[in-house]
C-alpha cells in the first residue's frame, strides 16, 4: 500500500510503476482535476487544506478495506494539498488487479470514500470571492 | 483536564488560530466542548450543527465524553477529491 498526502505535483507514472506486477492483468488509474466551473461560476483557481494526520489515516484504512472488498493486487494513493490551478491534478489513485472488473470497481470505491470522508477541504476562488466547498458530512 | 484542539478549514478561519490547548472539566463530551469554544471564539456559533467530531483521529459522536490529553477537532463537510 502506497498512501500519501503531498504538497508538490503528483508523479502518475510513478503510482502506476508501484502498483505493477506479473500477476496483475489491468492497472486502473483515477485523476482528480481542477475544473474551471462550478455553479454557474467561473473558478479561478482550488485551495486544498487538510487534517493531514488523520487524512493519512483514513486514506489508509480505505486502502485496507479496498484489499478486503476486491480482488486487488495493489493500490497506491496520493492527494495533494495547497494551491492548484485549472488542469492541474488533485489526486492520482492506481490499482492493479487480475482481471478489469475489481480494478475498476476498486478505484471508484477509493475516490468516493475519499469524497465522504477524509479530513480534506478545498476553497474556491473565483472571479469576485472565495468560498469553502460545503462537500459531504461524514458518517459518524 | 488540558486538551488540544484543532481547526481546519472554515473552523480555522471562524476561529482565527489553528490550534488551541484548553484546560475543560472533567467528564466534559464534545456538546460541552463546542459550548465552550463558541464562548471563546464566538464566530464559531456560525458553524453550530455543522460539524463532526474528530477525537483521536476518528470520528466519534459528539456525546462522547473527552480525556486529558485528548487531540481534537471539529470536521466541517469535506470537499476532498
Amino acid at each position: 500500500m502506497h498512501v500519501k498526502i503531498v504538497t508538490q505535483k503528483i508523479d502518475t507514472e510513478k503510482l502506476i510503476k508501484l502498483v505493477e506486477a506479473d500477476s496483475v492483468g489491468a492497472i486502473d488509474v483515477f485523476l482528480g482535476t481542477v475544473r474551471n466551473n462550478a455553479n454557474g461560476k467561473n473558478v479561478l483557481s482550488l485551495e486544498y487544506h487538510c487534517y493531514e494526520a488523520m487524512a493519512q489515516k483514513k486514506l489508509e484504512e480505505i486502502v485496507t478495506q479496498c484489499y478486503k472488498n476486491f480482488e486487488v493486487e495493489k493500490i497506491a494513493v496520493e492527494h495533494r494539498t495547497g494551491h492548484l490551478k485549472i488542469g492541474e491534478v488533485s489526486v492520482v489513485i492506481a490499482v492493479s488487479s487480475p482481471h478489469r472488473a475489481a480494478s475498476f470497481e476498486a478505484c471508484r470505491f477509493v475516490i468516493e470514500t475519499i469524497k465522504k470522508s477524509v479530513p480534506i477541504w478545498k476553497k474556491e476562488y473565483f472571479e469576485g470571492g472565495e468560498i469553502w466547498v460545503e462537500g459531504y458530512s461524514p458518517e459518524v | 483536564m488540558k486538551v488540544k484542539v484543532l481547526f481546519f478549514a472554515i473552523y480555522k478561519e471562524l476561529a482565527g488560530t489553528s490550534k488551541i490547548e484548553l484546560e475543560i472539566p472533567e467528564n466534559t463530551n464534545g456538546n460541552g466542548l463546542l459550548e465552550i469554544l463558541e464562548t471563546k471564539f464566538p464566530e464559531l456559533k456560525k458553524l453550530r450543527n455543522v460539524g463532526k467530531l474528530a477525537v483521536n483521529l476518528n470520528y466519534v459522536p459528539l456525546e462522547t465524553v473527552l480525556s486529558n490529553g485528548d487531540e481534537i477537532a471539529f470536521i466541517a463537510p469535506v470537499s476532498g477529491g
